[in-house]
Formats: C-alpha cells, structure tokens, sequence
C-alpha cells in the first residue's frame, strides 16, 4: 500500500496551544505526479509543508517518503532522503557565488572530503538547466528574485531529489516570469521525473500546473480532485468567495 | 585569492623564520605573544568568522587549555609533550559539551550566554584558591622538558616551537577551510535555514567548529603556560575574550589571514603603548567602534573596497 | 532558621539589584534587540557620581541616587542616539552583530575609563542611615523598598500613559507600530533613558551595602542577562519575579551548597534551562 506512493501522510495534526493548525489531513502522492495544495491564507498549508519539511513536529499522525516514516526527523535528514525544497521568502547563501551556492547543495548531500569532478559537473549541468551559467560567478545577494528563486531551484536539484515541496514559489514574479517558472517545473517534472508538490494561494498557478489538487481550509482537507473538479466543487468555491 | 594567500604566509612565516637571528630579545619576546595571539584569532575566525555565530568565550578556553596543562604538569608530573595534546583534548571535548546546548541558541543569545560562561570560568579559575591558587597566580610551571637535544628553557627554542604549532595549525586551519566542510560551515554562516534545508547538519557542523576552534585555543594556552610559567585568572577574564574579537574585527572576518595579521598588528600597538598602560585598552575600545562605524569588515574589507571587490 | 531568614532576605534584596537592571535590559532588548551590555557600565559610573555627590559635594543621599540615575539615562539616551541607532536600519547582514560588538565595547570603554580615572582600589560609600530591623539595617530594606517602588512606577507608565503604550507596542511589533504612526525614534530614546535611569539606581541603592570599584556593574550585569534570557520577556512581573527568584538561589546555595562558586549558579541555571527547555522558560528565546 505505501509503496505504492511516494509521499503519504495519515491523519496528520498540528496543534499549537489548543488551536488545530492542521487536523487529520490524508494526502497521497504517487511518483512523478504535480501536486498543488491550496486553501486561503491561515488555512494551514504552511504549517503541512513545514511538518513535510522537518521544520515542524507533528501532534499526531504520520508522514512516509517511499513507505519510511519521516516525521519528527530533522529538516538536513529528509533532505538527504530526497525531498527539496524551496522557500516562500527566497533564500540563497547571499555573499557566495551563484556556482558556490550549488556547490554547497551537492556537497550537502553527498560528502567527500574535496568536492568531486562529479559533483562539480552536476553542478555545471543544474546552472545550464536552470539558465544561470552566465552568472555563475555573480554573488548571489545581487541578482533579481526571479533569478535567485532559480539559484534556490538549483540547490535543491543538484542533491537529486525524487521530491520537490514549493513554497509559494511564484511569490514576487512577474507574469512573464512566471509563465517562464511554470514551464521550468513542467520540464523537470517530465524531463527528470521529480514529483512536484506546489503550496499556493494563487489559483491560476495551481491550475495550469497540477494534475491533483488538494483544497485546505482551517486545518482540514476539504476536497481534492483534478483542477476542473476542483474549480466546480460548490464547497471550494464558497470557501475561496467566503474568505474575500 | 587561495593563492594570495599563500604567498602571503610563505612570506611570513619566512620573516617569522628570520626574526630571532637578528632581533633583540625583547623583540622575540613580542612577536612570540603576537603569535600565540595569531593563533587565538585564526581558531577565533574559523569558528566565527566562518561558521558565524558570535562568541565571547575564546578567553576562556585559551585559560582552561593553559591551567589543564600548567596542573597536569605540576601535580601528576607528566611531560609537557604528553600534557599539551591532553590539554588541547580536554579543552576540546569541554567545549563539545557546552557547545551542544548553547549553540541551539541563536543570534544574541549564543553570544550573551559564551559571555556568561566565559566569566564563569573566570570565576572557578579565581576561587579555586586550593587547585589554581587563585588570585595568587599560579607560579613554577617547567618548562618544555629536552627533546633532540633542544633545551626549551630558552626563549629562542620556545619561539621556534610556537612558530612551529602555530604554522601546522595554520596549515590545518586553511584545509579544512578550502575543503568541503568550509564550504557547509560557511553555508551555515550565510543561512542556516536553507543549509538545513539542502542537507547540512548544522547542528553537528556548529558544535564540531566550535570544538575545534576552542580546541585551538586550549593549545595555544598550554603553550603559553610553559612559556610564560606564571598563570592569573585575569590573564584569562572577559577583556582577554574582547582583544582576541577586537584583533578578528581589525583583520576581517572569514578570512583567516586577516586575523593573523591583525593580531600581529595589534600586539605591537599595544607593546608600544606600554607606557599607559590604563590608556590603552580605551584607545582600543575606541578604535573598536571606530572600526564597527567606518568598515566593520576590518582590514580584508577595506583591502577589497579599495581594490573595488568583495571578499 | 533564623540564618535561613536572613539569607532569603539578602537574596531578595541583591536580587532586586539583578531585577532592576534586567527590567531595562529586557525593554531595550525586546525594542531593539540588543543585549546593552553598556548598562553594566552606566551602572559603574552612576555609582561613582553617586558616591562624588555625598562625598565630595555633601548632597543628601536621595540627592544622589536621582543623580545617579540621571546619568545613567543620559549616558544610555547617548549612547543610542550616538550609536546604536546608526545601525537600527539594519541595512546590511552583520548589523544585528556590529550593534551588539558596539554594546560590549562601550561597556569595555567605560570599564577601562573609570579604572584609569579612579583605579581599581575600591571606595566606602558612606552610610546614610542608622539602625536595623529584624537584623536587617535599614539601608538594606530600603533596596527592596526602592525596587519594588522603582518596578511599580515603570509599570505604571508602560500601561497607563500614552508612551507606554507605543512602548508596548513597539515590543510587540516594531514594524507594525511604526505603520501605526508610533514614533520609533522617541520609543528607543525613552526605553534606553528608562534602562540607563534603573541601572544608575540600582547602583547608588546597592553602593552603601559593598564598595564602589571600576569592574562593580560585571557581575548585576551578568546576572541580569540570565534573567533577561531565562524568562520575563517583556513581562514587568517576569522581571521581577525571576531577579529575586535568581538573588534567593543564589543566597541559598551560598549557604548550604558553596560560597566560592556563588556567582556560578545562574550559569548553571541557565544551561541547565537551555537542555530542558532550549526555547527559555517562556518560550520567547
């Protein structure tokens, strides 16, 4: 049953104080899907992203990549397992090279002593794949966001992540850069098989990006389906209309 | 920049070499402490200035280091060349151990807590009148016992011997630094959110930096004792944790080269400042937040505005 | 028993030392987020001034100790408008650092200032005040009295009066109250006058009990820090509760644990507090 997905949690739960942040949420992830999960500000897909991530432990419940259960391990320890990330505010290592930002992603995962020729080709391929080879010599603190969400992107890709959780990764992009992201994730998804889960308030993104999606609201799964199940489901849309 | 480097120290441990053959005692006798410095600060910078946290209790370790070997000489007997490596270890492990739980701690409250602890360890070394004689000082320490014939009795053999630790340190320093564990340290030092989140143990990285940065300073302090064979507690109390951060501050942070230089610059100011002896630790705390004001990146930093790059 | 009295009468009293100087480190902390180490040294210098005006200019002690605070909040309005505000922007990475390296060399500057113009030989503080009461002197209580007094006035003003409340609310949120039309210049310029007046006070209170010598502010500084990191964050209550709670176990482990080590308990607390619960007492660290 567990193997058959590559990313399930069961009944998980996060209360802090008495408040439900999240409440038995059921999610399953089969490899090499696009999954977005939505809901209104403060409905909790934040905190299920940081329990999928480490950052948070859960109440209760249970989160298993590839049938191991991983919750209430450390954030460097589900890294190494295979899950990447990125981050809603986006973060690089600010006074190092673009080429030394990867570089740190791919000896983060794999260490040896001295950085392999390997590994310094991988990183040589993520900066081709994600157009920064032209910078990569440009201290990271001074590029635009767009370019340092693709920094981000590469220093999660360069460990080989079988999974990639996105934190509102269209945060501060503009159209044209976003239409550009969602064509990016598109690709690494087909191209390099990385199942994708996207955290989003924006619906447009989670639309034209997601084959399944699953609706939070105040803690609880309200609903999933595919996108036109979704955007015809009367409950998300009184839930979405509700909150503006 | 790796290669600057090297010429830089090539040519400084060739003057450093040189210096006892021509040089007055006195002048030996400087650069000896100048270079013990060297060694505070460049084990100061691997852990700060690479790794990032702030830390105000280098002083500390560098007395626990010069009393576990000064006592273990002087109350079990043991050589000098057992007592040192045994010294550096214990200091080491202690600093694992205080490590562990402080380095959770982020930001001001790592650094208010080594302040702390660092003033505690001034404390124990000054009542512990039966162990450390406390404020008495303790005195009659031997010594470096013969080894091939030198007789570290002299001032001239001792500073060879501190050149000597001090350059294997350096060496060891700047591997690990230009390794891949530099690289995680300093992944740390620039997020440690994201270094977390792309697979860095940063728990483990912080506690390992700040043990082998503490670790350092232990051996610098027993190679002072047997140098200077007289311990006080205040040589090793809050202000001695201050010079050394002043000392990083004025030859710049994660540079490694730069402390060394600035604890070299600094011990000779200070030297030449003896005759107000009240007066210069003012004229420095001064410099300090001259310095904080104009280039809080220290002398790398102005080298790198002048030369129009960062570091 | 009756020992036991007076040792928790003694913590009580030193403890409101550490809780009179943690009350101001704990507001200038939670405004500013920075640990003002150089109230260790307003302290230094506010008891010498204190110690001057009875001495040298026969003021009465009460005289001295609005003295003694003056010059704290002065030295302490000084130094942030001089200093720590050049860097509040924040506007570069190492700023948080450089304010806090700002901090420990002030208290390093006035440390070595008030060696070089007094030496370290320590100075009486002449009594002002006669007699005891359940074998405590009068000076004594009137630390305790002088604190509690102190705490319930800054109370007072932080929930009551129309600064306080920008106080608090910059505690809360220093963005969200400077949107909120709260004037940061004049929140930081008050919470350190307020920080430098208590240390100041704290000084002059204590100064007739011991002596007075340039390194005197080391240790209520230290052990304010542990109170200021160990719970209380922006709680008056907080601060006072956890000041006199750290003067009694002090008082107490001196007595029946060891004396030479009395000073090292709050450390032990405060690592001990840091494997149990690595967020503080209360959560905030």
């Amino acid at each position: 049953m567990q193997n058959q997905s590559l990313l399930e949690c069961k009944g998980l739960t996060k209360r802090f104080g008495g408040v439900h942040a999240v409440k038995e949420v059921d999610i399953k992830i089969q490899a090499g899907m696009r999954m977005g999960i939505i809901g209104p500000n403060g409905a909790g897909k934040t905190t299920l992203f940081n329990m999928f991530t480490g950052e948070i432990k859960p109440s209760a419940g249970a989160i298993y990549f590839k049938g191991h259960a991983i919750h209430g391990m450390k954030p460097h320890f589900i890294s190494k397992m295979g899950i990447g990330r990125t981050f809603q505010i986006v973060r690089v290592f600010d006074e190092l090279s673009v080429y030394e930002n990867v570089l740190i992603g791919a000896v983060a995962k794999n260490f040896h002593f001295k950085p392999t020729r390997e590994q310094h080709d991988a990183v040589r391929r993520i900066l081709s794949l994600t157009k920064l080879d032209s910078q990569k010599d440009v201290m990271a603190k001074h590029l635009t966001v767009a370019k340092k969400k693709h920094v981000g992107l590469a220093i999660a890709l360069v460990g080989n992540p079988q999974l990639l959780l996105l934190d509102e990764c269209m945060a501060g992009l503009t159209f044209v850069e976003t239409d550009e992201m969602i064509e990016f994730l598109h690709k690494i998804n087909t191209d390099m098989g990385i199942t994708l889960v996207v955290v989003e308030h924006v619906m447009k993104v989670v639309m034209e990006l997601c084959e399944n999606i699953v609706v939070i609201a105040s803690g609880e799964k309200i609903a999933e389906g595919s996108p036109k199940d979704i955007v015809s489901n009367p409950h998300v849309v009184d839930v979405y209309l509700g909150e503006s | 920049m790796w290669n600057t480097n090297r010429i830089i120290l090539g040519i400084m441990l060739f003057v450093l070499l040189a210096i006892p053959l021509f040089a007055s005692s006195y002048i030996v006798y400087v650069v000896t402490l100048a270079m013990l410095f060297s060694m505070l600060t460049a084990s100061y910078d691997f852990m700060t200035g690479f790794t990032g946290p702030l830390s105000f209790s280098h002083g500390a370790f560098y007395g626990i280091g010069a009393y576990t070997s000064a006592l273990l000489t002087l109350k079990t007997g043991m050589s000098f060349w057992v007592a040192m490596p045994v010294s550096t270890l214990t200091v080491f492990v202690f600093a694992a151990i205080v490590g562990y739980p402080a380095l959770k701690l982020r930001g001001h409250y790592f650094a208010v807590t080594t302040f702390f602890f660092g003033h505690f360890i001034y404390l124990v070394l000054l009542n512990s009148r039966d162990i450390t004689k406390g404020p008495l000082g303790l005195g009659g320490i031997r010594p470096p016992e013969s080894l091939f014939g030198i007789n570290f009795g002299n001032m001239t053999a001792m500073y060879y011997l501190i050149l000597f630790f001090g350059a294997l340190m350096v060496v060891f320093l700047f591997v690990l630094v230009n390794s891949s564990i530099g690289k995680l340290l300093v992944s740390i030092r620039e997020n440690e959110d994201l270094a977390q989140a792309s697979g860095v143990n940063t728990a483990f990285y912080k506690v390992m930096a700040f043990s082998i940065s503490s670790g350092f300073a232990g051996m610098a302090g027993s190679l002072f004792a047997h140098f200077f064979r007289l311990l006080h507690p205040s040589t090793f109390a809050w202000m001695t944790s201050e010079m050394i951060v002043i000392m990083f501050l004025v030859g710049g942070a994660g540079t490694l080269i730069g402390p060394i230089i600035g604890a070299g610059v600094v011990t000779f100011i200070l030297e030449l400042m003896r005759f107000a002896p009240e007066w210069r630790f003012i004229i420095w705390s001064i410099l300090l937040i001259a310095i904080l004001i104009i280039e809080p990146r220290g002398l790398a930093g102005l080298y790198n505005r002048i030369r129009g790059r960062r570091a | 028993m009756e020992v036991l009295f007076l040792q928790i009468g003694n913590g009580l009293i030193i403890g409101s030392v550490y809780a009179l100087v943690a009350l101001g480190l704990n507001m200038i902390w939670s405004i500013t987020d920075i640990p003002d180490f150089a109230q260790g040294s307003f302290y230094v210098l506010a008891a010498y001034v204190g110690l001057f005006a009875v001495t040298l200019a026969g003021l009465p002690f009460v005289a001295a100790l609005l003295l003694g605070m003056a010059v704290g909040a002065l030295l302490a309005f000084l130094c942030e408008r001089l200093l720590y505000r050049r860097w509040r922007e924040r506007t570069f990475r190492d700023a948080a650092r450089v304010q806090l390296l700002c901090a420990i060399a002030l208290f390093f500057l006035f440390a070595n200032v008030a060696n070089a113009l007094w030496t370290g030989k320590p100075r009486t503080f002449p009594a002002y005040m006669e007699g005891a009461v359940f074998g405590f002197s009068y000076m004594r209580i009137n630390v305790l009295i002088a604190a509690i007094v102190l705490f319930v006035i800054v109370y007072l003003f932080i929930m009551k009066t129309k600064q306080g409340k920008a106080i608090r609310a910059a505690s809360m949120d220093p963005g969200m109250a400077q949107v909120l039309g709260v004037n940061i210049d004049t929140v930081n310029s008050m919470v350190f006058a307020i920080g430098g007046a208590l240390s100041g006070g704290a000084a002059v209170l204590v100064a007739p009990l011991y002596s007075v010598f340039p390194s005197m502010g080391d240790l209520p500084l230290l052990k304010a820090l542990v109170v200021v990191i160990l719970g209380g964050f922006g709680s008056v209550a907080g601060v006072l509760i956890c000041g006199l709670g750290l003067g009694v176990i002090e008082a107490l482990g001196a007595m029946y644990v060891s004396s030479a080590y009395q000073h090292g308990y709050a450390f032990f607390i405060l690592i001990l507090v840091l494997l149990l619960k690595p967020k503080g007492l209360f959560g905030r660290v």
